[in-house]
C-alpha cells in the first residue's frame, strides 16, 4: 500500500516538495493506508508495533525524506497523545490524525536540549483557572500550516504563578489556529523546504486546559523519550536505501570505476540489514525503563546516522558528476542525510549523551 | 660486596616481591633474595608461583620498547576479542603466543588499561593511587603483543552468521570470535533519594570515582559481607576512616567461610573499630546534611559520607543473549571454551563452565589457554576443567586461605584443628572431602591441600 502511493503520488512530487512545495495530499494517502497508525495500540487492535511505522517511514524516505519527516513528526505526535491521559485528545483528536485528516508535529528540540543543560526553555506561561497565557518564540517546527485547524504540535512551556514566581514545566498539544499565535517563515533551507517549517511566535497565546498532555512533566518524558528515538530510525533507514539504490543505479554504467570506492552498496546494504534487524529487537518493549535498554535505543539511534555519513559520501562519488547537478537523486540523498547527522539530536549530542550514561 | 636488594613483579597481578622486605606473611623474613624463594612459593595476591615473577627492570624495559608504534585497526581480524579486562588481555597473550602471525584486534568500551584487579581492594594499605596500579596503557599492550586495539568502542550486537560485529563506529568481522565482556556489580535494589549515589566496584574507572569520592569522606558505610565487601572494609580501617559494614546473614563470606573461621575474622575487624551490623539489610539511603543516612530493614540508621554496595556480580550476558548463544548463568562454554556457537568463544566472569561461574584469576589463565590451543589448532592437549579454585583473602587481621566447594551441596563444614586463631577446617560431602578452610598459621599448608584437593577432584 505505502509502495503504492509513493510510486503513484509521491515519486512526481519528490523534487518539488525538495524545493518547498508543502503538501498534506501523501500524508493524508499514508494516513488512509494506516501508516501512522501500527504504534497506537489504541487505534491498532491493542498492539503496539514501533517497528511497522518505521518500515513504513522508511520506504516513504527511500523516496523522499521531507515526507519522511514528517511522517515522523505526525508519529510521535500521536504518541504523545496515546501516551497522555486525556481522554478528550484521544477521542476528539488522536482517530483523526492517525487517519491522516489532521497533522501534528513537535516542538520538542528545544526541551530536549533544556533538559540536558544546553539551552533554557523559551515558552513561558501564566496559569489561570481555565487554561495558560503562553509567551515566546520557538524556532523551526515543521509540518505546519499557519491558521490551519486540523494542524497540531505538542510543545513543553514553564508554567508561572500571577507573581512571576517559576512553579514547573508541562506539555501540551497545541492548535496551529491559536489566537495569539503566529507562524513565521524566517530562513531557508539547502533542502527539505517543503515541509512546512516555521518559527512560532507567542503572544499572550490563551490555551484551554483541555489541551493538556502532561504534568508532572518528567515521568511522561521518561515513558514516550524510547520510542520517540526509535520513530527516527525510520528516516535514516530510508534515506540509507534510498542512497543505495542510486549507487546500485550508477554501477549499471560505472562499475568498472566505481569499483576503486572505499563503501560499495553491498557493505552499507549488510550494516543496514544488521541494524534493521537490531531496531526489530528493540522495537519490541519501547516502556523498558532499564537505563541498559535506552543506552541501546542512543546507540541504535547513532549507528543510523554513522551509516547515513558513510551513504551520504559514498552516494555522490558513486554517481559521479552527474551528481553535481541540482537535482540529482544523489545530491537529494546527500542533502537529507545530513539532515539526519546534524539535526537533533545529531551525532555530536548523541555522543554526548552515550559518554555521560558512561560515566554515571 | 653484597648486591643491592632487587625487586620482582607478578606478571600476573602486577604485585611487587620486594628482597628488602621479603614476604613475612608467608615465611620469608626481610632480606630473603629472590632465588633463595622455594619454587611452591605463591604470589601473596594471586597465588601463582614464583615462575611467574620477572625482574622489575625487565617489565620496565619491556614497556618501554611497547610504546612503539600503533598498528592500524583493521575492519577484520582472524581473531576479534571484545573485552579488554584480564580475560580478554589474557586471551591476546596466549593467542599470540600460539599463533605468531594471526591478526588480533580487541573492541572495548573502556580504554583498555592493563591493572592488576585483586589490587583493588588493598591499594589503600598498599599506598597505591588509582594511576599508579595502570601497567600499560591498552596501545603499549597492544604494541607489545603486535595487536590493534580500538578502545570506547561498544560493540553493539554481533551477526554470527556473517561473521561480524556492529560498532556505532562500523563493523569488524572475525574468523574467530572471543567473549570477555565480564561482569557488572549488582547495585543493591535500595529506595531514597540518594539511591543512586551508593557506589559500587569491578573496574579501575569504577575505583577511580571511589577514591575521588573517598578524599571528601571520614565514615565509610559498606552494603554486603561477601569478599570484596570484607576486603575493602579491612583496607578502610587500615587508613583511618570510620567504616559500617551491613551483611545480609549471620556471617561474613557466608557462601565461601565456614562460620567457625568467619566469626574470628569478624571479631578481629570489630577489635579494629569496624562496626558489623549482621543480618541487617539496606532498605534506604538519604542525603542528610553531610553525607547520607542509610536504613536498614531492622529500622536502624547509618550515617556515612560515602555508601559502597558489594553485593555480588552479574555476568554481562547482553551481548550473546542478542547473538542467540546458549547461556545459563553465564555464557555456556564447553572444553575448549567455545559457544555453543564454535567460531565464538568466552571466558572470563561471563563465561559458564559445567555451570559455575569462576570469577577468579587462575581459572582464566587456564581458559586463555585452551582456547588458543583450539583456536590455532595447536593440539597440545590444553582444555579447560573446573577445578575448585584457592583463594587467599586480603584480609591481613587474619590470614586466611580456603578453596570451597565447587557447587551448594548437602555437606557441612568439619573443624579439623584448632589452636588460638589458628584453625582448619574440612568440607565433607559424605564420605569427600571437596574443600578445606584454613586461618592463622595453618595457611602455610594450603598449598599441598590443595593439591591433593585438584589431584581428587581430576
Amino acid at each position: 500500500m505505502i509502495r503504492q502511493i509513493v510510486e503513484q503520488d509521491l515519486k512526481a512530487l519528490t523534487v518539488k516538495i525538495d524545493h518547498g512545495l508543502y503538501t498534506t495530499e501523501v500524508m493524508s494517502k499514508i494516513g488512509k493506508a494506516g501508516g501512522f497508525r501500527h504504534h497506537i495500540a489504541s487505534q491498532n487492535n491493542g498492539d503496539i508495533d514501533l517497528f511497522g511505522t518505521i518500515k513504513d517511514m522508511a520506504t516513504v524516505s527511500e523516496e523522499c525524506m521531507s515526507t519522511g519527516f514528517m511522517m515522523w513528526t505526525q508519529a510521535v505526535c500521536t504518541w504523545y497523545i496515546e501516551n497522555s491521559d486525556n481522554d478528550w485528545l484521544k477521542s476528539e483528536i488522536l482517530p483523526k490524525m492517525v487517519d491522516g485528516d489532521c497533522f501534528g508535529a513537535t516542538a520538542l528540540s528545544n526541551p530536549m536540549k533544556y533538559l540536558a543543560g544546553i539551552e533554557e526553555l523559551k515558552l513561558s506561561a501564566t496559569e489561570t483557572e481555565e487554561g495558560f497565557i503562553i509567551n515566546g518564540t520557538l524556532p523551526w517546527v515543521s509540518n505546519l500550516e499557519a491558521g490551519s485547524s486540523k494542524h497540531f504540535f505538542g510543545s513543553i512551556f514553564s508554567v508561572h504563578h500571577k507573581d512571576g514566581e517559576r512553579d514547573r514545566d508541562v506539555m501540551a498539544l497545541i492548535p496551529c489556529d491559536l489566537e495569539g499565535l503566529a507562524l513565521k517563515q524566517m530562513a531557508e533551507f539547502v533542502g527539505m523546504e517543503g515541509t512546512g517549517t516555521y518559527s512560532l511566535v507567542f503572544d499572550n497565546a490563551f490555551l484551554p486546559k483541555k489541551y493538556l498532555m502532561a504534568d508532572p512533566l518528567l515521568p511522561y518524558l521518561k515513558r514516550i523519550k524510547a520510542g520517540f528515538i526509535l520513530l527516527q530510525t525510520g528516516m535514516a533507514a530510508g534515506v540509507i536505501q534510498g542512497a543505495i539504490n542510486d549507487m546500485n543505479k550508477s554501477n549499471l554504467t560505472l562499475s568498472e570505476i566505481n569499483e576503486y570506492l572505499d563503501e560499495p552498496p553491498e557493505d552499507l546494504q549488510e550494516d543496514l540489514d544488521d541494524a534493521l534487524e537490531m531496531i526489530e529487537g528493540l522495537c519490541e518493549d519501547p516502556f523498558n525503563a532499564d537505563e541498559e535498554f535506552l543506552r541501546s535505543v542512543l546507540e541504535a539511534r547513532l549507528l543510523g546516522a554513522e551509516i547515513c555519513k558513510r551513504a551520504a559520501d559514498s552516494v555522490m562519488q558513486h554517481a559521479g558528476a552527474k551528481g553535481y547537478l541540482v537535482d540529482a537523486a544523489a545530491q537529494r540523498k546527500m542533502r537529507e542525510a545530513y539532515f539526519v547527522i546534524i539535526v537533533t539530536p545529531s551525532i555530536k549530542h548523541l555522543r554526548k549523551e552515550l559518554s555521560r550514561l558512561e560515566a554515571a | 660486596m653484597t648486591q643491592p636488594y632487587q625487586k620482582y613483579i607478578c606478571k600476573t597481578c602486577g604485585l611487587i616481591y620486594d628482597e628488602a622486605e621479603g614476604d613475612p606473611d608467608s615465611g620469608l623474613a626481610p632480606g630473603t633474595r629472590f632465588e633463595d624463594i622455594p619454587d611452591d612459593w605463591q604470589c601473596p595476591l594471586c597465588l601463582v608461583t614464583k615462575s611467574d615473577f620477572i625482574p622489575l627492570e625487565e617489565a620496565q624495559a619491556r614497556q618501554k620498547r611497547a610504546t612503539g608504534e600503533q598498528k592500524k585497526v583493521r575492519s577484520d581480524a582472524d581473531v576479534l576479542i571484545i573485552g579488554a579486562g584480564y580475560a580478554g588481555w589474557q586471551a591476546a597473550e596466549a593467542i599470540r603466543e600460539a599463533q605468531p602471525e594471526a591478526s588480533i584486534t580487541m573492541l572495548t568500551a573502556c580504554d583498555g588499561a592493563v591493572y592488576p584487579k585483586p589490587a583493588l581492594s588493598m591499594a589503600l594499605s598498599q599506598g597505591r593511587d588509582p594511576s599508579s596500579l595502570v601497567e600499560a596503557t591498552a596501545q603499549e599492550k597492544a604494541a607489545e603483543l603486535d595487536m590493534a586495539v580500538k578502545t570506547r568502542t561498544r560493540v553493539m550486537s554481533i551477526n554470527a552468521k556473517r561473521k561480524k560485529v556492529t560498532t556505532t563506529t562500523g563493523s569488524f568481522r572475525y574468523q574467530k570470535l572471543i567473549l570477555a565482556t565480564g561482569a557488572q556489580a549488582m547495585k543493591p535494589s535500595l529506595e531514597g533519594e540518594a539511591a543512586d549515589a551508593v557506589m559500587t566496584l569491578n573496574d579501575l574507572a569504577g575505583y577511580r570515582k571511589f577514591r575521588e569520592a573517598l578524599a571528601d569522606a571520614q565514615r565509610v558505610t559498606v552494603i554486603g559481607g561477601g569478599l570484596i565487601a570484607t576486603e575493602m572494609a579491612e583496607d578502610l580501617i587500615s587508613q583511618g576512616y570510620g567504616v559500617q559494614m551491613l551483611v545480609r546473614g549471620a556471617n561474613l563470606m557466608s557462601q565461601i567461610l565456614p562460620e567457625a573461621i568467619a566469626h574470628t575474622l569478624a571479631n578481629k575487624l570489630t577489635a579494629k573499630g569496624v562496626e558489623i551490623a549482621f543480618h541487617s539489610q539496606a532498605e534506604r539511603v538519604d542525603p542528610i546534611d553531610q553525607g547520607y543516612r542509610i536504613t536498614s530493614d531492622q529500622g536502624e540508621h547509618f550515617d556515612a559520607d560515602l555508601v559502597l554496595a558489594a553485593v555480588g556480580l552479574k555476568p554481562n550476558l547482553g551481548l550473546a543473549k542478542k547473538a542467540k548463544l546458549d547461556t545459563g548463568q553465564g555464557i555456556t562454554i564447553n572444553a575448549h571454551c567455545q559457544t555453543s556457537d564454535p567460531d565464538v568463544y568466552a571466558l572470563g566472569d561471563c563465561a559458564e563452565a559445567d555451570g559455575v561461574i569462576q570469577a577468579f584469576l587462575e581459572p582464566i589463565r587456564r581458559q586463555a589457554k585452551a582456547l588458543a590451543d583450539h583456536i590455532s589448532q595447536a593440539q597440545t592437549g590444553a582444555t579447560f576443567e573446573v577445578h575448585p579454585t584457592l583463594i587467599k583473602t586480603k584480609t591481613p587481621s587474619l590470614s586466611i586461605m580456603l578453596s570451597p566447594p565447587l557447587k551448594a551441596t548437602h555437606g557441612h563444614w568439619e573443624q579439623s584443628a584448632l589452636v588460638g586463631d589458628n584453625q582448619q577446617l574440612y568440607y565433607r560431602d559424605q564420605e569427600t572431602v571437596t574443600g578445606f578452610a584454613l586461618s592463622g598459621e595453618f595457611v602455610n599448608k594450603a598449598s599441598e591441600l590443595y593439591k591433593t584437593l585438584v589431584h581428587e577432584a581430576a
